[in-house]
């Protein structure tokens, strides 16, 4: 397992330097510090040449490259340049504080309603369980995040509200505290928290609901489920000792990687919902052209996927030790 | 700024637990920065602050809600945090008092700090016979900042160094001709130019409280995320990324201006459907959001929502040393273009879907809103077929075809590239209709757009596009456009890609007029000045106007009343939220 393990890292290093030197390219390309400078005729030449000289703009590409590398795996991220020059990383460090509680949220809620839909979707083949999971599974697979946050939105926010004649909506719809809110409660939160929560967990809900089906079938229909209830053990003990447990697997590893699935849908949930946390940090650094946020919140978010993978590729190995010679 | 890299590997794990129960208030860099900022509230004379001019009693008081569409980055006053509109709007015109200021209809003149506007009939205004400029400010004995000490000539000489002396200092325009501020006489500010400088009106509109720094000039290290010490109608009571809590300044010296309500929460909703879903469900009871089509739906009552003339105008920018262009960008042909436009079907088109009767914009840099600089430069451009055939055929173009595109001698088509920003409807809507609209005159379009970034960051500043591209650009109530018009600001390699002349327009009549503008204190000759600029640039066609984007304001009046009346003001359609109440 060791050697498994540190043959994945050996791969990983190269691949993440990779990655950084990628980041580091499409960042300049698309809010080029330089170009922003053009922007704003006000700056002075000596400002403008102090900034240039800040940021090496005028070395070479790789001497740049090597030299924010170098900065960043020591944890400087810089300065930003929108924000009058405040360092970056208490930004990225609430912003990520943030992001993974929605994460956590989201893959809690997802991995247990998919599991569980997939299961009885599975035990219940053929059944209008069976076939009502199918087409809602396809359904959430296919409705785009932007469009489902703003549906939340008006139902819980609005038609809800109004049906049933209350004032207040049931759900808040955007932010991460009421307005006004100045004391941590944990109600509060965890409303604000329900609806980016559900927009960003329906596709992972639908993802995992098949996946636990088609695992769940390969499992029940083993010689070792008949050899289970051969012995006389009753069906709900055979389906969640054997059947569950060899089931989720696969699924487990494919949790893991999945979790990289959702930094597409966080951009847009929470700015949807105002969700202050990396894909809004992202967008707003787009927006500004503040390149060195842009660069850290691209390049933590990149390596955490990955890095999830690698944790997925782990995972799998200990799950079944035959992967291991591979 | 170095992360401890054992720190940042727990994180994954401990910071789930750490921000689901963190305290916002913990977060609140208002008390965080307490220690750090040189806020010198702590040696205000505790006597020298008047009687609140309403007490907090009299008060019909509540709690007002505001969406605010683009939340700032930082608060620092004079760097690169007031680059945005909201940072005005949302933060400075309700915290910090300037010298002059915007009336409802953006006419300029003396704000309550001010005993009375300086002019040249009351001695205010003096134009020396060295060339030189003085400005004598009188001072409201009244006027003070939220911990009671006086506003002073010291503080418009400290916001005078500030502006020169802060790194990153936003906008240095004006304040380079400054020569000296007197401030020996604390209630009169003397302010010295080194030559004629007509905007001077517009200077000094963010005054700081010399007091409530360390002494140094540079306050770039300062007011990030809190503005401690007020001279508006509010004070901070806090400010974070996720909202921003206002309430009454208790030493503010206006009696009309003390606010009605005991709080002002502003929360950012920085996405148009959010921000009108929160009006809808009553989170927020007021927006001031950007101009949307079906605006006149969803902000159908119960809802209210007034629309006015905005600070934005748009048109199409034509690059006359567009890269891509495949024959020279003549005014003969820049014209012809203008005569093969139905500019108030354009109109009609873009903005009908939000409000009732646009209004076409008719001069080229200046907005109908602020006082009386645009005239009808461009009203006698219409579509006419007999004058771009005549201006066409004039430079060698034929139209083989009649019902086909123009031709020049070396066989190109008349096809000008045309972009604009990528999925924004209206103006994908206005491409799609002058592709239309000008195909009947010989003129066609290869129609590129960009997302913004590219567009604005990359391409604008390289003279990289079109050579006609379709934007906003913003305007101010003083008549200088000497930046888009400047012969030496055009964007190039020599000055670095530096400057906004965006249409490349070299006529150095024209930069001469601007340059003169901006030096005439005289406003009858100035207005004079602009009007011949205007005559020019009507004939010249640099661009070609096409309307004023309009201010949207609406609100819930079944929970407030009051809002509207600022819906055009450059100070935004929040600014008289002093006079709000809460109904209920």
């Amino acid at each position: 397992m060791i050697r498994y393990a540190a043959r994945r890292l050996a791969v990983t290093a190269p691949i993440l330097l990779l990655i950084s030197l990628a980041t580091f390219w499409a960042a300049g390309e698309i809010a080029s510090p330089a170009a922003q400078l053009t922007v704003n005729p006000r700056i002075s030449a000596d400002a403008r040449q102090a900034y240039i000289d800040s940021l090496g703009l005028e070395d070479p590409f790789g001497t740049r490259y090597l030299t924010w590398l170098g900065n960043f795996v020591t944890g400087d991220l810089g300065t930003s340049l929108v924000r009058n020059g405040q360092d970056v990383w208490p930004f990225v460090e609430s912003a990520m504080a943030n992001t993974l509680v929605l994460v956590a949220v989201a893959v809690a809620f997802s991995v247990a309603a998919g599991l569980t839909i997939g299961t009885l979707s599975a035990i219940r083949r053929g059944t209008l369980i069976d076939h009502g999971a199918t087409a809602v599974s396809f359904l959430g697979i296919s409705i785009p995040p932007f469009w489902l946050g703003l549906m939340l939105q008006l139902f819980f926010g609005l038609y809800l509200a109004n049906l049933l004649g209350v004032g207040p909506p049931l759900l808040p719809t955007a932010g991460l505290y009421s307005p006004g809110q100045q004391g941590f409660d944990l109600i509060d939160r965890a409303r604000h928290l329900a609806l980016p929560a559900m927009t960003l967990s329906l596709q992972l809900v639908a993802v995992y609901s098949r996946y636990m089906r088609a695992s769940m079938l390969d499992v029940m229909g083993s010689d070792f489920i008949r050899t289970a209830r051969a012995k006389g053990l009753r069906e709900p003990a055979v389906v969640v000792r054997h059947g569950v447990r060899n089931a989720l697997i696969p699924v487990t590893t494919q949790a893991a990687v999945d979790v990289g699935l959702l930094v597409g849908g966080l951009i847009v949930t929470e700015r949807v919902f105002q969700y202050p946390g990396m894909g809004l940090l992202f967008l707003d650094a787009l927006n500004a052209g503040d390149y060195p946020v842009l660069l850290a919140t691209v390049m933590i978010v990149s390596a955490a996927v990955f890095l999830m993978n690698l944790a997925a590729d782990l995972l799998y190995a200990v799950l079944d030790p035959r992967i291991r010679r591979v | 700024m170095r992360v401890n890299l054992a720190r940042l590997s727990l994180l994954v794990v401990a910071l789930v637990a750490a921000a689901a129960c963190s305290d916002p208030a913990d977060r609140d860099p208002v008390a965080g920065d307490a220690a750090t900022e040189p806020a010198d509230t702590a040696t205000a004379p505790a006597d020298a602050a008047p009687d609140p001019a309403q007490p907090a009693a009299e008060r019909p008081g509540g709690e007002i809600v505001l969406a605010v569409e683009q939340w700032p980055e930082c608060l620092n006053p004079f760097t690169s945090c007031a680059n945005a509109t909201w940072m005005i709007w949302s933060v400075l015109v309700h915290v910090l008092p300037g010298l002059m200021e915007y009336d409802i209809n953006n006419n300029i003149g003396a704000s309550p700090v001010l005993v009375e506007a300086p002019t040249v009939e009351n001695g205010g205004a003096v134009l020396n016979d060295d060339g030189t400029l003085t400005i004598t400010y009188r001072l409201n004995d009244e006027a003070r900042w939220s911990d009671g000490t006086p506003i002073t000539s010291t503080d418009v000489w400290f916001t005078w160094r500030a502006k020169l002396d802060t790194e990153g200092s936003l906008n240095t325009i004006g304040y380079e001709l400054i020569t000296d501020v007197d401030h020996d006489d604390p209630h009169t500010a003397v302010v010295t130019f080194s030559e004629p400088y007509a905007p001077w009106r517009y200077l000094f509109g963010t005054i700081l409280p010399a007091h409530a720094f360390d002494g140094s000039t540079d306050i770039s290290g300062h007011w990030n995320d809190s503005i401690p010490v007020s001279g508006g109608p509010w004070r901070q009571e806090s400010w974070s990324q996720e909202q921003h809590i206002l309430v009454p300044n208790e030493n503010y010296w206006v009696p009309e201006r003390m606010p009605q309500v005991d709080r002002v929460v502003m929360v950012p909703r920085e996405d148009t459907d959010t921000e009108i879903v929160a009006l809808q469900t009553g989170e927020v009871m007021a927006a001031f959001p950007q101009p949307f089509p079906g605006a006149k739906e969803r902000l159908a009552p119960p809802l209210a929502f007034v629309a006015g003339a905005g600070t934005y105008i748009e048109g199409l920018w034509i690059n006359q040393i567009a890269p891509d262009r495949q024959f020279e960008i003549t005014k003969n042909l820049r014209q012809a273009l203008a005569y093969s436009l139905d500019r108030e079907r354009i109109a009609d088109v873009a903005l009908g879907p939000i409000i009732d009767d646009p209004v076409v914009l008719q001069c080229a840099g200046w907005n109908p809103a602020f006082g009386d600089w645009c005239a009808d430069d461009f009203a006698h451009y219409g579509q006419d077929m007999a004058k771009v055939t005549e201006l066409l055929t004039a430079e060698g173009w034929t139209r083989p075809d009649p019902d086909g595109l123009w031709v020049n001698a070396d066989g190109v088509e008349l096809v000008l590239q045309w972009n604009t920003v990528a999925g924004n409807k209206r103006r994908e809507d206005v491409q799609a209709l002058v592709a239309e609209m000008t195909r009947p005159f010989g003129i066609g379009w290869e129609i590129i757009n960009y997302d913004p970034g590219e567009l604005f960051q990359n391409r604008l500043p390289a003279m990289n596009f079109g050579p006609v591209a379709l934007f906003a650009n913003s305007t101010s109530p003083d008549p200088t456009v000497t930046a888009h018009y400047d012969i030496n600001g055009i964007p190039s390699e020599d000055n670095g890609f530096s400057g906004q002349n965006f249409t490349a327009y070299a006529n150095q009549q024209a930069s001469d007029l601007a340059f003169a503008i901006d030096a005439e204190i005289d406003e009858a000759a100035r207005l004079e000045l602009v009007r011949e600029l205007g005559t020019l640039l009507g004939s010249d066609v640099p661009w070609i106007p096409l309307y004023v984007l309009p201010n949207l304001l609406a609100w819930n009046p079944e929970v407030l009343d009051g809002p509207g009346g600022w819906v055009s003001s450059v100070y935004g359609g929040f600014y008289d939220m002093y006079d709000w109440t809460v109904v209920g």
